[in-house]
């Protein structure tokens, strides 16, 4: 140490001394941060899609309905947490995209769609908000609920002369129970994927599912045939009962809306009351979502009663399960077309 | 080295990733069969048509009567399992220029996205929005004076993350880092040399206030080299910004009511410590009061960098959606200048859209 430092110098030292060991300090964090963001890397690189070490806890599904929550919960039964981004009594056709959604669907391992384009105003943007390759499309946590339903009403042409008509087909198709199974086994199937070692489990809670739904549907069908469904003339808000329809003979001869999405003219009023007089209708369809004060006054008109329907498991608070919603449906529908009937 | 370890680890972090394992037949194939697979290939590719017709005394956001003020022109598609592109290009008198045009990885550790490219900056929230697709016929005043007309956006990088929190919110965090808009596009801003470049950070929370209503808040900032004339105050232009954001909505008759409320407060000042600070903001509210009509009012206020005094204005519309891919709306704004005098315009803007257009930031 050379005797011609002074005692001036001491602290000067001191601070490079603590600026050096800082910056020592600093690269070794910077450096020790890049390399964990380099191991980090390529264990994720590694499998990207892999089970997160966590996979003994509940799978978490995230379904765009409250009916295919309700059918997760039913085939995958303790294994799961169900739960919907379209509450049961929303217009599934206009849900906001909301950012609390994507932190869902980040820690989702499945998520199932109605598809057929009716989420499609909404659920890809939260999924490609969401950060979740696990379930982006073609990804095994991805289910889109439609893949093997026979749909209804696909159109050999595409225009918007037709209003907001769906492309690939009618997609309410959930409103016909024979589908229930379809859904179920579509879910299923997305379930086994991300959790193979409980496939076997899924399975047989599939098979009971569809047990169960084959028994409620005989039932629904005996009560269809009391109320003389089999060829009732109806007029329907929107296109949304067609599998319903299909399902227990009903025949829906109009639609208050003149095509998908367009509000009615007065002048297609007129023509739709003077139509469900010349030809009998007998029951006036309106989702439980549309505002009634139209389709009021056209069954004041009329005189053709008017049932406001749900359209979704927990529109109501009974509406617990699938089962549950045909049940309500049929009640309400058998009130209206026989209101001084004996429950 | 440092420099090496860190470039090396982003490179690495953001490069592709193996393939998607896929156990199952593709969940999202191609519906209808028989000309599914063109409309699969094909990018989604919409217009949206911007058509306003002006009139009164205020030429300076319209000069023209009636003008086609801009076709804005997307092509919008997946790229591989882990990205997606997005392209928007602006047709308008000046011509035709790329609004926007990158690529995402969507899902990268740590809940994080990158996008590069060409893209609006996420400066406040309204900056995000396209032109067309804002319920106004101008732009805030404030937007105008601090981000440019056409607002701020860059070329570059940019990443995002989701950021844990105990209460399961909404929480993320973004950067851009890209070139400066050169003076003609940024009233701030002005690159030196190919090394001076912006950066942008925002960060915003999303509350759900239950079923019915949600509040967003965010934080930007954004910094660059400043333009000549504002060298004055410092060799750097400096520019914060806080948004928030009201939403209600009645779930049960989501397409008849709803309420907006915006606004946004920037704060601009150089990076010398005796510059000046200057700052300007609007807010505005837009109520849905039937299932095809809305009314809104908008309040501004805003200094001018560079230049003494401010402007204060005023904008009432009314507007009406024929159907959901056409709307219309009648306008009348008053701006009040520094010295005290009064501009009035009025304006009908109607855009309308064909093709698939993918649903904007909520």
């Amino acid at each position: 140490m050379s005797i011609e430092r002074t005692t001036t110098d001491a602290p000067r030292r001191a601070a490079r001394g603590v600026t050096r060991a800082a910056a020592r300090a600093a690269r070794r964090g910077a450096v020790g941060l890049g390399l964990a963001l380099l191991v980090t890397a390529a264990a994720r690189h590694g499998d990207p899609l892999a089970a997160p070490a966590w996979a003994a806890k509940p799978l978490q599904v995230v379904a765009t309905t409250e009916d295919l929550a309700a059918i997760a919960r039913a085939v995958g039964g303790d294994r799961v947490q169900a739960v919907a981004l379209c509450k049961g009594y929303q217009d599934p056709h206009f849900v906001d995209a909301k950012p609390s959604f994507m932190v869902q669907l980040s820690r989702a391992d499945l998520f199932v769609e109605v598809g057929r384009d009716l989420e499609v105003g909404w659920a890809p943007g939260l999924l490609n908000g969401a950060r979740n390759p696990r379930i982006l499309p073609g990804a095994p946590g991805f289910v889109d609920a439609s893949a093997h339903i026979q749909v209804l009403e696909v159109p050999t042409t595409v225009s918007r002369t037709q209003g907001d008509v769906h492309p690939f087909g009618n997609p309410h198709y959930w409103l016909d129970p024979a589908n229930g199974a379809v859904m179920a086994r579509a879910i299923r199937d997305g379930l086994a994927r991300v959790a193979p070692a409980d496939a076997a489990r899924f399975a047989q809670r599939c098979a009971d599912f569809e047990k169960q739904l084959d028994e409620a549907s005989a039932r629904w069908k005996r009560r269809a045939a009391d109320l003389g469904l089999a060829g009732t003339k109806v007029v329907t808000y929107h296109r949304s009962w067609s599998y319903f329809a299909r399902a227990f003979g009903l025949e829906v001869v109009d639609f208050v809306e003149p095509r998908p999405g367009i509000p009615p003219s007065p002048n297609h009023v007129q023509d739709l009351v003077t139509e469900m007089r010349q030809q009998g209708v007998k029951l006036l369809m309106v989702d439980d979502f549309f505002d009634p004060r139209l389709p009021q006054k056209i069954s004041r008109d009329t005189g053709v009663p008017l049932v406001i329907l749900p359209t979704s498991v927990g529109a109501e608070d009974h509406i617990v399960t699938y089962s549950d919603l045909f049940d309500r449906l049929l009640d309400l529908i058998g009130k209206a077309l026989r209101p001084d009937a004996k429950p | 080295m440092l420099r090496i370890v860190f470039v090396l680890a982003c490179c690495v972090a953001l490069g592709a990733p193996r393939a998607a394992r896929s156990q199952a037949p593709d969940a999202a194939a191609a519906p209808g069969g028989g000309s599914g697979s063109a409309a699969v290939a094909n990018p989604a590719t919409s217009v949206i048509g911007w058509f306003q017709a002006a009139a009164g005394g205020d030429h300076s956001a319209q000069g023209d009567a009636f003008a086609l003020r801009e076709a804005e022109i997307g092509f919008q598609a997946t790229v591989d399992p882990f990205t997606r592109a997005d392209f928007f290009l602006s047709a308008g008198p000046e011509g035709l220029d790329v609004e926007e045009g990158y690529l995402t990885w969507l899902a990268l550790p740590g809940r994080g996205q990158a996008k590069i490219g060409r893209f609006r900056a996420d400066l406040g929230k309204f900056n995000r929005t396209h032109p067309p697709e804002t319920p106004f016929a101008d732009r805030p005043l404030a937007a105008q004076a601090f981000l440019g007309e056409e607002g701020l956006s860059t070329t570059g990088l940019s990443v995002s993350a989701l950021l844990p929190n105990p209460l399961a919110l909404y929480w993320d965090a973004t950067a851009n880092v890209g070139v400066v808009p050169d003076s003609s596009a940024s009233p701030l801003f002005e690159p030196e040399t190919r090394s001076d470049l912006l950066a942008v950070g925002r960060t915003s929370v999303f509350v759900p206030l239950g079923g019915s209503t949600d509040l967003d808040l965010g934080v930007s900032y954004a910094n660059a080299a400043s333009r000549p004339a504002l060298r004055s105050e410092g060799n750097r232009a400096q520019l914060a910004a806080g948004d928030a954001t009201l939403r209600w909505k009645n779930p049960r008759r989501a397409i008849y009511r709803s309420l907006l409320v915006q606004g946004e407060y920037l704060v601009e000042q150089g990076s010398a410590s005796s510059a000046p600070r200057r700052g300007g903001g609007f807010l505005y509210v837009i109520y849905q009061l039937a299932r095809q009509w809305k009314v809104g009012a908008r309040y501004d206020r805003t200094d001018r960098p560079g230049g003494p005094g401010g402007e204060r204005g005023v904008l009432g519309l009314l507007q009406y959606q024929p159907s959901e891919f056409s709307t219309v709306s009648v306008q009348a704004r008053r701006v009040r200048g520094p010295g005290g005098s009064d501009r009035d315009a009025a304006f009908l803007k109607w855009t309308f859209n064909i093709g698939p257009h993918g649903a904007h930031p909520y």
